[in-house]
């Protein structure tokens, strides 16, 4: 009798504790979080140093893929119908709209992180384009951070604090950086600030910092109007390489650097040095981080023209 | 008779595991204590070595213009500009609000232009009760960085006053 009685209580507690134990293995813990759903890495970077590790982030494009050229995946629309945010960098830098049509398509909220921001506008050919580029100072990336951390804080408003606090220690590591990134750059005469890249994304930096700045390729590798290479553009750039006595010119991580080892050639220069363009470097690289991409962009430029 | 006994023990281990779970996330309230405003006429005095500008780096959640020089009391803001100050002009804060009996502290903000990122700023306050200056502290901010420091002065009900550095 004792047995039974025992075998009982035994079935008794188990089919009592059955339900605390299914809910804590069905929690698993990156399943359960806020995703949000990047377009590019510099985008991902910038979330994660607000959320840490109380959200998902995940960046569409990988290290050194370009985003005015990229294709959705059906991957991508599997990730866009999953993610309860998306972030894009807008000023069609996405070329044809690819991060707004995933989730417009997923029926998911989406955010411009160059909301508010003044862009520069570039006469490509008599055409009016806005610059998308505009993640390379990090007085415009304080914008993109400030408008991430009221879209996650929205999505999350539990923990809207905590990203608060993230977010001002971050924006404070982005003011020492502006401030190390002029100190560093006093070190190149204003004439010989001279930037020649493989296409037209470095106008924000070349302004915040007093270079002159001179690409083959249009402001978009793509096939937008005002974008791409023309004969003409080359040709000014090399005139421009030969005028103006420039001693390096450098290629970029996302786009391929043919263009630019020709030109260089034809103009009798040397490469500078490989820089960080439109996505960051990949994981483990020097690169990784948006802090990291800005730093060793500026000692490759300080390295190939002083 | 025993299945019954059973079915009585599982309820009452279920009900204190549930009343377990709830007490433990009932957040444990801590003795309160009131805090006695401080006695005396006190005028805080702020004064900086460089013009102060809007910072451009500031988080900014809501619709408020972001603040060139902050100052804060007890983690109560008491003193917030978002216009430009020039460098040496005094900027005086008369009566100080938010001060209580025992210890109290300031935290300043202000940020320094960006241009001069090779720069280092300084910063200066003073505390005056009654008339007499009972604190005087100054701070000075890494090349390129904004200054963001506090200090700790604490006031006897008396107006006898001790002051203590907590940069």
């Amino acid at each position: 009798m004792s047995r039974q009685f025992l075998a009982m209580l035994v079935i008794g507690l188990i089919s009592a504790a059955s339900p605390l134990l299914t809910a804590s293995a069905s929690q698993d813990p990156s399943r359960n979080k806020p995703f949000i759903l990047c377009s590019t890495t510099q985008l991902a970077d910038f979330t994660r140093q607000i959320v840490g590790d109380r959200c998902r982030v995940v960046s569409l494009l990988g290290a050194g893929a370009d985003p005015h050229t990229y294709m959705p995946t059906p991957n991508d629309a599997r990730l866009a119908l999953e993610a309860d945010l998306c972030i894009q960098n807008g000023l069609n830098l996405e070329g044809k709209n690819w991060m707004g049509t995933l989730a417009k398509d997923a029926g998911k909220p989406v955010v411009t992180a160059t909301d508010g921001l003044e862009p520069l506008v570039l006469d490509e050919g008599g055409m009016k384009v806005r610059d998308p580029h505009a993640w390379f100072t990090p007085r415009n990336a304080a914008i993109y951070v400030n408008n991430i951390v009221r879209a996650v804080s929205q999505l999350d408003p539990e923990e809207k604090s905590e990203y608060e606090a993230r977010a001002q220690l971050y924006l404070q590591q982005l003011r020492v950086l502006d401030a190390w990134i002029r100190a560093q750059f006093n070190a190149i005469p204003p004439d010989r600030r001279i930037l020649v890249t493989s296409h037209d994304a470095f106008n924000y930096f070349a302004n915040e910092y007093g270079f002159k700045n001179h690409a083959p390729v249009g402001w978009s590798t793509g096939s937008e109007l005002g974008a791409g290479m023309t004969p003409e553009r080359r040709k000014m750039v090399i005139d421009s390489i030969r005028n103006l006595n420039v001693k390096a010119v450098f290629v970029e991580t996302s786009v391929n650097p043919k263009l630019v080892r020709e030109i260089a050639r034809e103009a009798g220069v040397k490469i500078g040095g490989r820089l960080y363009s439109d996505s960051m470097g990949p994981e483990g690289s020097a690169g990784e981080t948006y802090i990291g991409m800005m730093r060793e962009n500026v000692l490759t430029i300080l390295h190939g023209l002083k | 008779m025993r299945p019954a006994f059973v079915v009585v023990i599982w309820i009452a281990l279920m009900g204190g595991l549930t009343l377990y779970m709830q007490s433990r996330e009932t957040a444990v309230v801590g003795e309160s204590y009131e805090l006695h405003a401080a006695e005396g006429a006190f005028a805080l005095r702020i004064t900086t070595t460089f013009p102060v500008e809007p910072d451009p780096f500031a988080l900014r959640t809501d619709d408020r213009e972001a603040s060139a020089l902050l100052v804060k009391v007890n983690g109560k803001e008491i003193l917030r500009r978002t216009d430009r100050v020039r460098p040496g002009e005094p900027i005086q804060l008369e009566p100080v609000p938010g001060l209580t009996d025992g210890r109290n502290e300031f935290y300043l903000e202000a940020n320094p232009p960006l241009d001069d990122a090779n720069l280092s700023y300084a910063i200066r306050a003073q505390l005056f009760r009654d008339g007499k200056l009972i604190a005087d502290r100054s701070f000075w901010s890494e090349p390129g960085s904004r200054i963001a420091s506090s200090f700790e002065v604490s006031l006897a009900k008396e107006p006898a006053v001790k002051d203590h550095d907590n940069e």
